[in-house]
C-alpha cells in the first residue's frame, strides 16, 4: 500500500516540477504561465493529497484529506479562472509580451 | 542538521523579502512581496511547534492583503491632477538620509547582539502550565486553556479592542453612494462559474469553520481561526453576488451583544467562582465553558471582521477630485 | 558568543524594519513596514529558546514525546495570537486614517502630505 502511495505522490511532485520549469521559461506571455501555474496547484496538490490519503489508510485523516482534495479540484481552476479574466477585461494583450502586467495594464 | 538548514534556509528568504520591500520603488510588489512574507512566517511558526499562531497568521495576511490592495485601487488617477497615485514610482532616497540610516540601525543591531541577554527564560511556567492545564481549566489544547483560563482577561482586552477598531474604522470612513454604479454590485454578477463554485464552497468554508470552533479547546484551532472562516464566507459571497445592503449598523449591535456574554461567562465561570462552587472541576462544565466561549469569541470575530472588510473595502470609495457633494456621513 | 538563530534573525528583521521606516517616503510602505516590524516581534517571541521540529503544546502530542523540553512552551503562543488580532486591527485603522489623509492632501507621499500642511497652515494664519 505505502509503494502505491509513494509513486502517486512522486507523480504529483514531477507535475509540480514540470509546472514551475514551466513557470520559468523564457519567452512565454502571461497566459501561458497562468495555464501552468494553475496545473501546479491543481494536477501536483491533488495527486500528493490523494497519496496522503492512500498511504495513511482509512482513518479520520483520510476523510479531512478528501474534503481538501475537493476543495481544491473546485477552487484552483477557478482562481486561475478569475486571474485570466481580470487580465482579458483589464485589456492585456499578451501577444509577444513577457512582462509583469500589474502596472502596465490596468485601466481605470 | 537538515533542521537547522531548513530553519536557517527559510529565515534568510525571510530577510531577503523584508530587503526586496524596504528597496523596492513599486508599491504593488512590496505589497506580493508582504504575502510571500506572511507565509514564510507561517510556515515558520507551524515548525515551531505553533498550528494556531500558524493559521492565525495565515488567515490573517490574506486580510491585509485584501486590505492593501483595495486600498491602492482607491489611489488611482485620484490624486493631485489626476495623478495616479497607486503606481507611481517612490522617489530614490537621496544617499545623505541612506547612509546616516544605515549607520544608525547597523549601531543600534551591534549593541543589541552585544549586550542582549542568551538563552532560555526559565521561570517554571511552562512546566506548571503543561502539567495543570487540564485540571485548571479543562481541554486538551494547552493554548487555548491559557487564553481562555488563566489568561482571560488578555481576550477580553483583545475583544474591546477589537470593538473599539470597527467603531473608529466606521467613524473614519467615509459612505459613498457612488459605490454602487448602474445596478451592478459585482463583476462577477453574471458568471455562472462563480456561482457555481460559490455554491459548493460556502458550505465547505462553512463546515470548516465549525469545525475549528468546536475542536478549538481539543486540538489547533479555536475562537479567532473560527471567525476568521465565518467572515470569510460573508467576503466570498460580497464578491461573487455583491451584497451592497446589509444591514451593518445591527452588524455592529450584534458584534456588541456578544463582547457583553463574553464578559458576562467567565465572571461566573472563572472570576467569582460560582461554577466551581457548585460543581467543582467538573470535566462536563469545564467543557461547556470552553466550547461556549470559543462559539461567542468566533461569532464576535466573524462580526468585527465582516463589518471591517465591509466597510472598507466595499463601501467606501474615494471620490473624485471634484465631486465631494455626494457624501453621506453614516452608513 | 554562542548565538541560536532564533536569537539573530528576527532582530536583524526588526532592525531593517526600522531602517526601512526611515528611509520610506510612502506611507503604504510605512504601514507595511510596521506589520514586518510586529511579525518580527512574533517571531522573536515564538523563537526564544525553541528549535525546529518541537511538538505542538496538545495533549495529543504528550504520548509521542520522553522529555518535556520537546514540547513548544504554550504562553507565548497565546499572547501572540492575542498581538496577531490586534495587529490587524491597527493595520485597519492605519488604513483608514490614510484614506482620511488622502481624502484631503490628496497625495500618499510623506513629503508631498508635509508641504500641503505647510501651505494649509500659512492659509490659517492669513
Amino acid at each position: 500500500m505505502s509503494i502505491l502511495a509513494y509513486i502517486v505522490m512522486g507523480i504529483g511532485v514531477a507535475f509540480m516540477l514540470l509546472g514551475v520549469i514551466g513557470i520559468f521559461k523564457p519567452g512565454k506571455d502571461f497566459y501561458y504561465r497562468i495555464l501552468v501555474a494553475c496545473k501546479i496547484d491543481t494536477v501536483g496538490l491533488l495527486t500528493l493529497g490523494i497519496g496522503l490519503a492512500i498511504y495513511h489508510g482509512i482513518s479520520f485523516f483520510t476523510g479531512k484529506m478528501f474534503l481538501i482534495v475537493i476543495m481544491i479540484l473546485v477552487l484552483n481552476p477557478f482562481v486561475a479562472h478569475i486571474v485570466a479574466r481580470s487580465a482579458s477585461r483589464s485589456g492585456y494583450d499578451s501577444i509577444g509580451d513577457s512582462t509583469d502586467v500589474d502596472e502596465s495594464a490596468g485601466e481605470k | 542538521m537538515g533542521g537547522f538548514l531548513a530553519e536557517l534556509l527559510l529565515l534568510v528568504f525571510l530577510v531577503l523579502c523584508a530587503l526586496y520591500i524596504v528597496f523596492s520603488r513599486k508599491i504593488y510588489r512590496v505589497i506580493i512581496f508582504f504575502a510571500v512574507f506572511s507565509l514564510i512566517t507561517s510556515v515558520i511558526y507551524l515548525f515551531l511547534g505553533a498550528p494556531d499562531v500558524a493559521m492565525a497568521e495565515a488567515g490573517i495576511s490574506a486580510f491585509t492583503t485584501i486590505f492593501f490592495i483595495v486600498c491602492l485601487e482607491k489611489y488611482y488617477s485620484r490624486g493631485k491632477d489626476g495623478r495616479n497615485e497607486a503606481t507611481a514610482p517612490v522617489p530614490k532616497v537621496p544617499l545623505r538620509v541612506l547612509l546616516p540610516a544605515i549607520l544608525f540601525v547597523s549601531g543600534l543591531f551591534a549593541l543589541f547582539i552585544l549586550y542582549a541577554p542568551t538563552g532560555y527564560p526559565y521561570t517554571g511556567l511552562r512546566d506548571q502550565y503543561l502539567r495543570m492545564f487540564m485540571r485548571d481549566v479543562g481541554g486538551e489544547n494547552a493554548v487555548t486553556a491559557i487564553y481562555l483560563g488563566y489568561r482571560v482577561y488578555d481576550t477580553l482586552f483583545e475583544a474591546l479592542l477589537l470593538v473599539t477598531a470597527v467603531v473608529a474604522v466606521l467613524h473614519l470612513s467615509w459612505y459613498s453612494e457612488a459605490a454602487v454604479p448602474d445596478g451592478r454590485h459585482s463583476e462577477l454578477e453574471d458568471s455562472r462559474m462563480a456561482k457555481f463554485t460559490m455554491r459548493i464552497v460556502c458550505p465547505m468554508i462553512l463546515l470548516f469553520g465549525m469545525y475549528l470552533v468546536l475542536n478549538g479547546h481539543i486540538s489547533a484551532g479555536g475562537g479567532f481561526l473560527g471567525g476568521l472562516a465565518f467572515a470569510l464566507i460573508l467576503i466570498c459571497r460580497f464578491f461573487v453576488v455583491g451584497i451592497f445592503d446589509l444591514p451593518i449598523k445591527k452588524a455592529l449591535k450584534l458584534e456588541e451583544i456578544v463582547f457583553v456574554f463574553i464578559v458576562i461567562l467567565p465572571i461566573f465561570a472563572i472570576f467569582t467562582g460560582v461554577v466551581y462552587h457548585f460543581w467543582g472541576n467538573s470535566v462536563l462544565f469545564q467543557t461547556i465553558y470552553l466550547i461556549a466561549m470559543n462559539a461567542l469569541v468566533g461569532l464576535k470575530v466573524a462580526f468585527g471582521f465582516f463589518v471591517l472588510f465591509y466597510r472598507y473595502v466595499a463601501v467606501e470609495r474615494l471620490p473624485e477630485e471634484d465631486d465631494t457633494e455626494d457624501v453621506k456621513e453614516a452608513g | 558568543m554562542d548565538f541560536h538563530v532564533f536569537d539573530i534573525f528576527p532582530i536583524l528583521l526588526f532592525f531593517v524594519s526600522i531602517f526601512g521606516i526611515i528611509i520610506s517616503t510612502n506611507v503604504v510602505k510605512t504601514i507595511v513596514l510596521i506589520v514586518l516590524m510586529q511579525s518580527a516581534v512574533i517571531l522573536f517571541w515564538l523563537g526564544v529558546g525553541s528549535r525546529f521540529g518541537v511538538h505542538p503544546p496538545i495533549f495529543e502530542y504528550f504520548a509521542y514525546v520522553a522529555d518535556p523540553d520537546a514540547i513548544a512552551d504554550p504562553l507565548p503562543q497565546a499572547l501572540m495570537l492575542t498581538a496577531i488580532i490586534i495587529g490587524i486591527a491597527v493595520t485597519a485603522i492605519s488604513i483608514t486614517m490614510l484614506n482620511s489623509l488622502f481624502r484631503k492632501y490628496r497625495t500618499v507621499q510623506w513629503l508631498a502630505m508635509h508641504d500641503a500642511a505647510l501651505v494649509d497652515e500659512q492659509k490659517n494664519i492669513k
